[in-house]
């Protein structure tokens, strides 16, 4: 289908990349269809995830192993079956991307609350993970936005 | 920050409408009731601030120029 992009004008994207969020977004309970479509500059790809009915909200969005290789996230038994899931491993994380301050060296993703999509069931949800020390802002680039190593490992 | 001590059971007022009271501990966890009006909202500050977080990251479109830049420094990162 043609997608209204936010940065790009229109994108083409299989239907395969629309998930349904039956809760929206946090901030954004109303939107309930998005569509993550991949943009690639020099050579990286990029992941955006796009609001279908309008061209906001749009998010940038990182795989959270590309940036913090250690990511162990923690879900909460309720958003497991949300999600209809019994693993992690079932789902596709991803973390949406903010830059707090001037320069790009401050990327931060938000590690606490990542988005999840269920391929199986085509739906995604934004969830708030259980992990103490993950904060919503973590800046990869200024080792900002966890405590020394910590957590304790899921355990189902 | 104001910090005060408080055992199972025992609470606490603020202003003269809201009670909190530490209902039960289990390790790390505290697990807090709260009496308040119904126009109060209490929201756990992780999804306040994620709030905070998606409004302002959809507000930074990146153009073409800039997303070159973006890439530019994740490769020097992955050296």
């Amino acid at each position: 289908m043609e997608l209204n992009t936010r940065d790009f004008g229109v994108v083409s994207v299989e239907n395969d990349a629309i998930f349904n969020f039956p809760e929206g977004i946090f901030g954004f309970e109303d939107c309930k269809l998005f569509a993550v479509f991949e943009k690639k500059f020099e050579d990286i790809s990029f992941l955006y995830l796009q609001n279908v009915e309008n061209i906001t909200p749009c998010f940038l969005i990182f795989e959270p192993w590309d940036l913090h290789p250690g990511y162990k996230p923690q879900m909460s038994k309720e958003d497991m079956r949300a999600c209809e899931v019994n693993d992690t491993e079932e789902l596709i994380f991803l973390t949406i991307a903010n830059f707090p301050g001037d320069s790009f060296e401050e990327l931060s993703i938000n590690i606490k609350s990542p988005v999840v999509l269920n391929a199986k069931t085509r739906t995604g949800r934004q969830i708030i993970l259980q992990n103490p020390d993950y904060r919503v802002r973590f800046q990869p680039f200024l080792g900002v936005g966890e405590t020394a190593e910590g957590g304790k490992q899921e355990c189902l | 920050m104001l910090v005060v001590s408080r055992k199972i059971g025992e609470s606490l007022v603020i202003a003269d409408n809201i009670k909190v009271t530490i209902v039960a501990t289990s390790g790390d966890k505290v697990s807090i009731g709260i009496d308040a009006p119904r126009d109060i909202s209490i929201l756990r500050s992780e999804l306040v601030e994620t709030i905070a977080d998606n409004q302002a990251a959809t507000r930074q479109s990146l153009g073409a120029e800039d997303m070159k830049g973006l890439a530019a420094l994740l490769k020097s990162k992955n050296k």
